[in-house]
């Protein structure tokens, strides 16, 4: 006669379906880095349209004038003073990409070098895992994360102008200057990911690929403040998707110059996955 | 599909390592493995021996596809390691050397992320709990360095996979934990599963493993059984005389490798090979106490650890340093 534990040896383990388990692990991994960007996303929005009635007091046109302001901002001018204005310069300047666009990019750049260091990687890769899976995974949580952001931030805005009084938005300027967003977030998501697929750190590589938006800011802020240096300003990748700029102005910053970052983005992410796939892999 | 199901019913070999090597490049490039060759039938448990660093590790990581071999060529289950290893690791089970797991999890979702992972139903879940009692509902990162090897454990096991990979499975285990372990080892070999593991301790492998692979320096050095490695390692005898009897005169029997006197005046005579004249050598004394031990295997694996013997089968013969400054050093990067 067969005992329970006799049967249950002999029985073949049925195939199981699950969802994405990379994706789910990954988003586990980052969930506190992306929840920190949104509430900070919801404190800034929500707080523009709190001290609106007091902003409109100030002359930010000449502020931003200031070369050397604007230059920080990344914005060269300010049509109008409207609570959608105040806004972009508050959220959606050069800072955004800093900020939360460097929050992606620790995230990007962490997620595979930090299991390659705490050794987590070889219980994925020794079942039937494959590692272009693994990366691709990696990858689309990522860019959930990067969704989740964006998400909120319509939502604050959506929240503003139900809150605050003479809080309006060009819903669709809005919505575009969120498209040039997902332009440089696309771009540090791929640097994040090409720098995490060759290296064994976690905080190294995630420290690196911030490293990459902070150059790129910099490069951006020297190259449009002075003319000697202004050949920097094509290295910063808010030069071709200028968020906060397309929202005030209400004019679209060209296709051209928005599939920039979004293809030097998918061509580092595709470069990583074949470091990955050929690289060793040693804690 | 085809082509993987008439390889692996061909195959009576469910592992089969056949000269590889392992250079690590860099500055100082390191040839961590060196023309390694060995087999594993199917149900066998077979032990892989050596000192730390001596590229055991390095071999596990190249059957596992984590570590790309520079040459030579890996199979399992008659397939290739790299070309197909989604199907191989859909068949086998792993154990990491230094286990680390994610923290936030708690062991059951740590092991249902596992069962997700290997895309398989946990099914022998209810036995190894029954072996290997782990707090399923706290979070890993609370758990002992002993639970955290337990559960590592499990989840090697937990999808029934034919063949087992294990890197030094007992480390961290407390002597009640590597008994069971042992015991449970040899249950599931007589299921026909196949069982390799990675240790520096020989008494594991003593009691589970049938044969066993030393490396040493990124070299094979020897693949025989534990029986063989007991006739290599002889026995001991231990004899008391009533009579005058000198070390010199023990020493000159054959097959007495060694002669040591105790404070108590008794020898303690080495033999290697048959024990037969030395039993005939003493019978001409006067004995007052006799007693026949198995040596201890360690002194065999010391030698082979140092270099003082090499084995006699499947032994690599064009195992040759990148660089002479090479030798020392045979650590991953």
């Amino acid at each position: 006669m067969t005992t329970p534990s006799a049967a249950l040896r002999t029985a073949r383990a049925r195939q199981r379906r699950g969802a994405f388990p990379i994706l789910t692990a990954t988003l586990r991994e980052s969930q506190m880095l992306i929840a920190a960007a949104c509430f900070y996303i919801v404190a800034i929005g929500l707080l523009v349209g709190l001290i609106f009635p007091a902003m409109t007091t100030i002359d930010l046109r000449s502020y931003i004038g200031n070369s050397a302001v604007g230059s920080l901002l990344g914005m060269r001018s300010l049509p109008e003073s409207t609570f959608a204005t105040y806004l972009a310069v508050e959220l959606y300047s050069s800072f955004f990409l800093l900020l939360f666009g460097g929050v992606l990019a620790y995230a990007a750049g962490a997620s595979i070098a930090r299991n390659v260091e705490d050794g987590t990687i070889d219980l994925a890769l020794a079942r039937p895992v494959s590692r272009t899976r693994l990366y691709l995974e990696k990858w689309a949580a990522l860019l959930v994360g990067m969704v989740a952001i964006l998400g909120v931030s319509l939502l604050t805005g959506w929240a503003d102008t139900l809150i605050f009084s003479g809080a309006t938005l060009n819903w669709r300027w809005f919505l575009l200057g969120h498209l040039e967003l997902v332009s440089l977030l696309l771009f540090v998501v791929g640097v994040g990911l090409l720098i995490s697929a060759g290296a064994s750190g976690g905080r190294t590589a995630g420290g690196a690929a911030t490293a990459v938006v902070v150059v790129g800011y910099l490069a951006q802020t020297f190259g449009t403040a002075s003319d000697r240096l202004a050949f920097l300003k094509y290295l910063g990748p808010y030069f071709y998707a200028p968020a906060g700029q397309v929202m005030v102005e209400q004019r679209w910053a060209g296709t051209w110059q928005f599939l920039i970052p979004v293809t030097v983005g998918l061509l580092a992410g595709v470069v990583g996955l074949l470091v990955f796939r050929h690289r060793d892999i040693t804690a | 599909m085809l082509r993987y199901l008439g390889s692996m019913s061909r195959s009576p070999l469910v592992i089969d390592v056949s000269r590889l090597v392992k250079t690590y490049s860099g500055r100082n490039p390191v040839r961590a493995v060196r023309a390694v060759t060995f087999q594993v039938p199917r149900g066998e448990i077979f032990g892989f021996l050596g000192p730390n660093g001596a590229g055991k590790t390095t071999t596990i990581r190249c059957m596992l596809d984590l570590i790309r071999p520079t040459a030579g060529r890996i199979a399992l289950f008659g397939l290739d390691a790299r070309r197909d290893s989604l199907v191989i690791h859909r068949r086998l089970g792993y154990l990491p050397g230094d286990v680390r797991l994610p923290g936030d999890l708690t062991g059951k979702q740590f092991l249902d992320r596992c069962s997700r992972m290997a895309g398989l139903e946990p099914v022998l879940l209810p036995i190894l709990l029954e072996r290997f009692e782990v707090p399923l509902e706290r979070k890993l990162r609370g758990f002992s360095k002993g639970m955290r090897q337990m559960i590592a454990i499990i989840q090697a096991f937990m999808c029934n996979p034919e063949l087992l990979i294990l890197d030094e499975p007992t480390s961290g285990l407390d002597p009640l934990g590597q008994r069971t372990f042992n015991e449970f080892v040899l249950d599931e070999a007589q299921q026909g599963r196949t069982i390799f593991m990675s240790s520096h301790i020989l008494s594991d492998v003593e009691k589970t493993c049938q044969r066993v692979g030393v490396i040493r320096g990124g070299e094979l050095v020897a693949v025989e059984t534990i029986e063989r490695l007991r006739e290599r390692a002889g026995q001991v005898v231990i004899v008391e005389f009533a009579d005058d009897v000198t070390s010199d005169q023990l020493q000159s029997i054959g097959s007495v490798q060694s002669v040591e006197r105790s404070r108590s005046g008794a020898y303690h005579l080495k033999v290697a090979g048959s024990i037969d004249p030395v039993i005939k050598a003493l019978a001409r004394h006067t004995v007052r106490r006799l007693e026949v031990e198995e040596a201890p295997l360690e002194e065999v694996f010391l030698q082979f650890y140092t270099g003082g013997v090499s084995g006699t089968d499947e032994r690599p013969e064009d195992a040759q340093p990148v660089a002479s400054s090479e030798a020392a050093e045979v650590r991953g990067p």
